[in-house]
C-alpha cells in the first residue's frame, strides 16, 4: 500500500491546489446553472416585464397602478387579512392545544399525534374537497341531517362554498395541524426539569409553563406562524376553489390578470409585489432567528 | 437531637420496578446529609419525592413535623439544584435568581437586594446580565445554587450537581458548596454516586442500594464499620474473605477462614456453623510479618506501584487479597516482597468486620 | 374544587381534545373513502357499496395519472442524480454550502408557485428559448421546485455523516472511490432515496405551478380532479369519482412519505417542505 496515498489531503502542492480550485468552480457552476437559468433569469424577465411599456420604455406606471387603483389595494388587503386571520386563529387554537397534548397523557394520544401527519400532508385542494363533501349543502352533514329530520328540503344554516368562513375553515384545518406539529416537536425536546425548577421556586404549574416553557417555545411558535402566514398568502387553489373571485387574493389576481385579461405587465407587477412580500417575511424570520440565537 | 426532616416508610414503584423500599431516615437542622449509592439505586427518586416531583406510593415526608407528602412542589419551599442546572435559557442570570422571589411577591429594592446578596454568596457579581449559555459550566452551577438559595428554602436539595463539571472544577465547587452551606446553615440533602464527594461534603451519609437503605452514619462509621457486604464493597475497597463461624464467645467470635482460624471481636447474632465474610481494607493488610493469630499464607501474583503506596495482589488458596503498603521509599522498594514471592498476610482483628454471607 | 372533580374535568377535556384531533385526522379520509365506495352520494348506506368508482379511475384519469407519474418520476430521478452530485461534492470538499449558494438554490422555495409559473412563461414564451406550451417547461418548473428539497435533505444527511470515515477507510488501504462506495454510500443511500421521494411527492401533488405552465390539453391528475367537481352543469359533476381519485392520490402520497420516514428514521416534519 502506498503510504502517501493513505494520508488525508492536507498539504496539496500548488498546482494541485489550483486544479482543485478550478474543479470547485466547475462543480458549483454545474450545481447552480439550472437555478440561474430557470429561476433567476425568469424572475429577471418577470421584473423586466413589470417595468417596461409595450413600446419598450422604462416605466413604474404598473406599480403606481398597484397602489392607486382600489381594486388592487383590495386584493392586497384581502391577502394580508386572510393570512393574518388564519395565522392568529390557528396559533390561538394550536398553541394551547400543543401544550395540552404535551402535558397530558391519555390512551391513544401517541397514535393520534403521529396520525396528525395525514391532514398535515394532505394537499390543500384535497382538504378543500373533503370539506366541501363534509359540510357543503350536498355534503355528508347535510344528508345526515335531512334523513334525521326527515325533511328532504332541509338546508344547512351555513354555506361553505363562496363564503369567507368556508375559505377560512379550509385554511385553519390545514394550518392548525401544522402549528400543533411544529410546536409539539419543539416541546418534546424540552426537558421536564425546567418546569420542575420553576415549581420548586414557587411557581404553579400554569405559571411555570407561561413564564418558563412558553418563552422557550417562542421560536417554534413564530416559525409556525410565518409558515402559516406565507402559505396562505401565496395560495391560489383554495380560494379559487372555495370562494370564486369575491375574496380574490394577490395570487388569484395574478392568474386573473394573466389568463383573464392578458395584461402581462400588471400581472408581472402584482407577482413581483407578492413575492417581495413573501421573501421579506421568510428572510425576515430567518434573520430574526439568527439574531436571536446570537444575542 | 432535633429531627428537622423526617422520612418514614417511603415506598415508590414505577410499574414493575420498585424504586424505594421502605425508606426511613431523619435529618437534623443545619445538617449536610448525603444520599450515596450506585446509579439506579433510587436516590434521585427519593430526592424527587422530597421535592414533590414524584408522589410516593406510601410513607411520610415531614419537615418540622408537618407532613408535606401531598403538597405540590411550589408549596414545599425547597430549593432544588438539578444535575443539568435547568437554568431558564430565556432569562439572564439575574432574572433566573429573581424568579423564585417574584413568585413570592417580592419586587423593587428588596428583590434587588436579595438577588445581589445571593450572587455575592456564590461570587458571581458582574455576570448577572449574561444568559445561561454565555456562562461556563462552573458559573452556571453557581447561578443554579444562588437561584435555589435566594428563596431561603427550608431545605436545599441537590441532585448530582457536580457530575457535569470536569475534575478540577469539581474539586473547587465541592469546597465552595461546603463553604456556602456552612455560611447559610441551610439543611441540605445531597445526592451523589461519588464516595469521595460524599465524604468531603457531608456530616452524615445514607448509603442506598436497590431502593433500600443500607446504612446511615458518618464517614468514619461507614468506612470502619460497614453494616453489610454492599457498604463494605461500595465504600472504598475491601477484601472479602469467605469463612465459617466456629465458636461465638462472649468477647470474641472465632472464624475459620481459608484454612486458618481467626479470633475476631464479637459480633452478635452469629451462631457456630454460619457462613460469613471477613472484610478488611487493603491498607490494613500487612505482608511478611505475622503479628498474632490472624495470619494467612499466600503468594504475590502482581505488584503495582501507585505512587503513595504499593498495591499487592496476593493469592491465598484460591482467594485473592489486595494489600496496600504505604510509607515506601526508593531504597525500601527492593526489600519489599516481589512478584512470585511467598508471603504471610496479616491484619489486626480490630480492623476486620464480620459480615453475614 | 375537590381532586376527584378536577380529575373528572380533565378526563372530559382529554376526550374533547382526542375527538377534535380524531376529527382532524380522520374526517377528510373518511369522507373520501365513503364517497369512493358508495353507489350514489346522498344515498350512502342505502344504495350499497361499490367498487365502481375506484375501478373507473384508470378509465377517467388514465392519461392524467400517467402524465403526473411521468413528470414526478423524471423529477425524482433528476433529484437523485443531483443529490448524489451534492453528496460527492461535499465529500471531496468541493461544495461547502457558502451562504450565496444556499440562498440561490433555496430561492424557488420562497417564490410563490404562481409567480414562478408566470416568470417561466414570460421568460420562455418568445425566442431565443421558446419553451412555453411544451412539456419541457412543465418539467423544468417541477425540477426547480423539487430539487431544492433534495439539496437541503442531502446537506443535512452529509452534515450528519462523519467524513473522517473516508480517511479511516483509506488508512486501512482503500482507494478514495472504494472508501466512498463501501463506507459512505451505504450510510447516505437511505437519505438520498428519501430526498428523491420527497421530490416525487412535491411534483405529484403540485397544483398551482402545473396550472400555470402545463400545456393545453396536457392532463395532470391534480388539475383533472376538479373537472368532475366543478363541471359547468351539475349533470357532469361527479363527487364520487373525484373522491375516488383523490383517495388514490392520498394513498400514494402517504405511502411515499411512510417510506421516507422508514428510510431516514426521522419524524415527519423534519423532511417535509412546508
Amino acid at each position: 500500500m502506498d503510504a502517501a496515498r493513505a494520508l488525508p489531503r492536507v498539504g496539496v502542492t500548488a498546482p494541485g491546489r489550483a486544479a482543485s480550485v478550478a474543479k470547485s468552480w466547475i462543480w458549483l457552476g454545474l450545481l447552480l446553472a439550472p437555478f440561474l437559468l430557470f429561476v433567476v433569469y425568469p424572475f429577471a424577465a418577470l421584473v423586466k416585464t413589470s417595468v417596461v411599456t409595450p413600446t419598450g420604455a422604462f416605466t413604474l406606471r404598473f406599480y403606481q397602478d398597484l397602489f392607486a387603483i382600489p381594486r388592487y389595494l383590495d386584493k392586497t388587503w384581502n391577502t394580508l387579512a386572510i393570512a393574518a386571520l388564519t395565522t392568529t386563529l390557528s396559533l390561538l387554537l394550536g398553541v394551547p392545544l400543543s401544550f395540552y397534548l404535551w402535558k397530558r397523557q391519555f390512551p391513544g394520544k401517541r397514535i393520534l399525534v403521529n396520525l396528525l401527519v395525514i391532514p398535515y400532508m394532505t394537499p390543500n385542494y384535497i382538504l378543500a374537497l373533503a370539506i366541501i363533501f363534509l359540510f357543503g349543502q350536498n355534503g355528508a352533514l347535510a344528508f345526515a341531517l335531512r334523513r334525521l329530520l326527515i325533511d328532504p328540503e332541509y338546508r344547512l344554516p351555513f354555506n361553505i362554498l363562496f363564503t369567507y368562513h368556508g375559505i377560512l375553515a379550509v385554511f385553519i384545518f390545514h394550518s392548525l395541524t401544522l402549528v400543533v406539529f411544529l410546536v409539539l416537536a419543539l416541546l418534546a425536546g424540552i426537558e421536564p426539569e425546567y418546569e420542575e425548577a420553576a415549581r420548586s421556586l414557587g411557581a404553579s404549574s400554569l405559571t411555570a409553563i407561561r413564564r418558563v416553557v412558553l418563552p422557550m417555545a417562542v421560536p417554534a411558535i413564530a416559525g409556525a406562524g410565518v409558515l402559516v402566514f406565507s402559505r396562505v398568502m401565496v395560495d391560489y387553489v383554495v380560494i379559487s376553489l372555495m370562494g370564486g373571485y369575491r375574496y380574490a387574493t394577490l395570487a388569484v389576481e395574478v392568474v386573473n390578470r394573466y389568463f383573464g385579461y392578458l395584461t402581462y405587465e400588471l400581472a408581472a407587477a402584482l407577482a413581483v409585489f407578492l413575492s417581495t412580500m413573501t421573501m421579506a417575511i421568510m428572510y425576515g424570520y430567518l434573520y430574526w432567528f439568527r439574531w436571536r440565537r446570537r444575542a | 437531637m432535633e429531627r428537622y426532616l423526617e422520612v418514614r416508610g417511603l415506598w415508590k414503584s414505577f410499574g414493575p420496578v420498585l424504586a424505594l423500599h421502605d425508606v426511613s431516615f431523619a435529618v437534623e437542622r443545619n445538617e449536610f446529609f448525603t444520599l450515596l449509592g450506585p446509579s439506579g439505586c433510587g436516590k434521585t427518586t427519593l430526592l424527587r419525592c422530597v421535592a414533590g416531583f414524584e408522589q410516593a406510593d406510601a410513607g411520610e415526608i415531614a419537615v418540622e413535623g408537618h407532613d408535606m407528602r401531598f403538597d405540590p412542589p411550589e408549596k414545599r419551599d425547597v430549593g432544588f439544584v438539578f444535575q443539568r442546572y435547568a437554568l431558564f435559557p430565556t432569562m439572564t442570570a439575574y432574572r433566573n435568581v429573581a424568579f423564585g422571589l417574584e413568585m413570592r411577591g417580592l419586587h423593587g429594592a428588596e428583590l434587588d437586594r436579595r438577588v445581589q446578596e445571593a450572587l455575592d454568596l456564590v461570587r458571581l457579581r458582574g455576570l448577572e446580565h449574561r444568559r445561561p449559555r454565555e456562562l461556563s459550566g462552573g458559573q452556571q452551577q453557581r447561578v443554579a445554587v444562588a437561584r435555589a438559595l435566594v428563596i431561603r428554602p427550608r431545605l436545599l436539595l441537590m441532585d448530582e450537581p457536580l457530575s457535569n463539571l470536569d475534575a478540577k472544577l469539581r474539586q473547587e465547587m465541592r469546597t465552595e458548596i461546603r463553604r456556602i452551606q456552612k455560611e447559610t446553615g441551610i439543611t441540605t440533602l445531597y445526592v451523589t454516586h461519588d464516595q469521595e464527594e460524599a465524604f468531603s461534603l457531608s456530616d452524615r451519609i445514607l448509603v442506598m442500594d436497590a431502593g433500600r437503605v443500607q446504612q446511615i452514619g458518618t464517614h468514619a462509621e461507614l468506612y470502619f464499620q460497614p453494616a453489610n457486604g454492599f457498604v463494605a464493597d461500595f465504600i472504598g475497597q475491601a477484601n472479602r474473605l469467605p469463612g465459617e463461624v466456629v465458636a461465638a464467645q462472649v468477647e470474641e467470635t472465632t472464624v475459620r477462614v481459608l484454612g486458618e482460624t481467626l479470633r475476631l471481636p464479637r459480633r452478635p447474632g452469629l451462631a457456630p456453623g454460619q457462613r460469613v465474610f471477613v472484610s478488611v481494607r487493603p491498607e490494613h493488610v500487612r505482608l511478611a510479618v505475622c503479628p498474632g493469630d490472624s495470619c494467612l499464607k499466600g503468594r504475590v501474583r502482581q505488584r503495582q506501584f501507585l505512587g503513595p503506596f504499593l498495591r499487592y495482589f496476593v493469592d491465598i488458596g484460591g482467594a485473592e487479597v489486595v494489600a496496600d503498603i504505604s510509607g515506601i521509599t526508593l531504597d525500601g522498594l527492593a526489600s519489599l516482597p516481589q512478584e512470585g514471592d511467598n508471603v504471610t498476610v496479616g491484619f489486626s482483628p480490630h480492623d476486620c468486620t464480620l459480615l453475614e454471607a | 374544587m375537590s381532586g376527584g372533580g378536577r380529575r373528572g374535568w380533565l378526563r372530559l377535556a382529554d376526550v374533547m381534545v382526542a375527538t377534535l384531533l380524531g376529527f382532524f385526522v380522520f374526517a377528510p379520509l373518511a369522507v373520501l373513502v365513503l364517497l369512493s365506495l358508495t353507489e350514489e352520494w346522498g344515498r350512502a348506506f342505502r344504495g350499497g357499496l361499490t367498487l365502481r368508482w375506484l375501478l373507473e379511475v384508470p378509465n377517467a384519469f388514465g392519461a392524467a395519472i400517467a402524465h403526473s407519474v411521468l413528470i414526478a418520476g423524471v423529477t425524482m430521478a433528476a433529484t437523485l442524480l443531483m443529490s448524489a452530485m451534492v453528496a460527492y461534492g461535499v465529500l471531496t470538499r468541493r461544495v461547502h454550502g457558502p451562504i450565496l449558494v444556499d440562498t440561490l438554490v433555496m430561492t424557488p422555495l420562497t417564490i410563490p408557485y404562481i409567480v414562478l409559473g408566470l416568470a417561466l412563461i414570460l421568460a420562455f414564451k418568445a425566442p431565443p428559448f421558446r419553451l412555453h406550451g411544451t412539456v419541457w417547461l412543465l418539467l423544468i418548473g417541477h425540477l426547480m421546485i423539487a430539487m431544492p428539497l433534495g439539496y437541503r435533505t442531502t446537506q443535512a444527511v452529509m452534515e450528519a455523516t462523519d467524513l473522517s470515515l473516508v480517511e479511516a477507510a483509506r488508512s486501512l488501504g482503500a482507494s478514495e472511490w472504494t472508501a466512498v462506495r463501501r463506507v459512505i454510500l451505504p450510510l447516505i443511500a437511505p437519505g438520498l432515496v428519501a430526498a428523491s421521494l420527497l421530490a416525487f411527492v412535491t411534483s405529484l401533488q403540485n397544483y398551482s405551478l402545473s396550472f400555470m405552465i402545463a400545456p393545453e390539453r396536457y392532463k395532470l391528475a391534480p388539475l383533472e380532479i376538479f373537472t368532475y367537481v366543478f363541471a359547468e352543469t351539475g349533470a357532469y359533476s361527479n363527487y364520487n369519482l373525484a373522491a375516488a381519485v383523490s383517495l388514490c392520490m392520498m394513498l400514494v402520497l402517504l405511502s411515499a412519505l411512510g417510506v421516507v420516514r422508514w428510510l431516514t428514521g426521522q419524524s415527519w416534519h423534519e423532511n417535509i417542505n412546508v
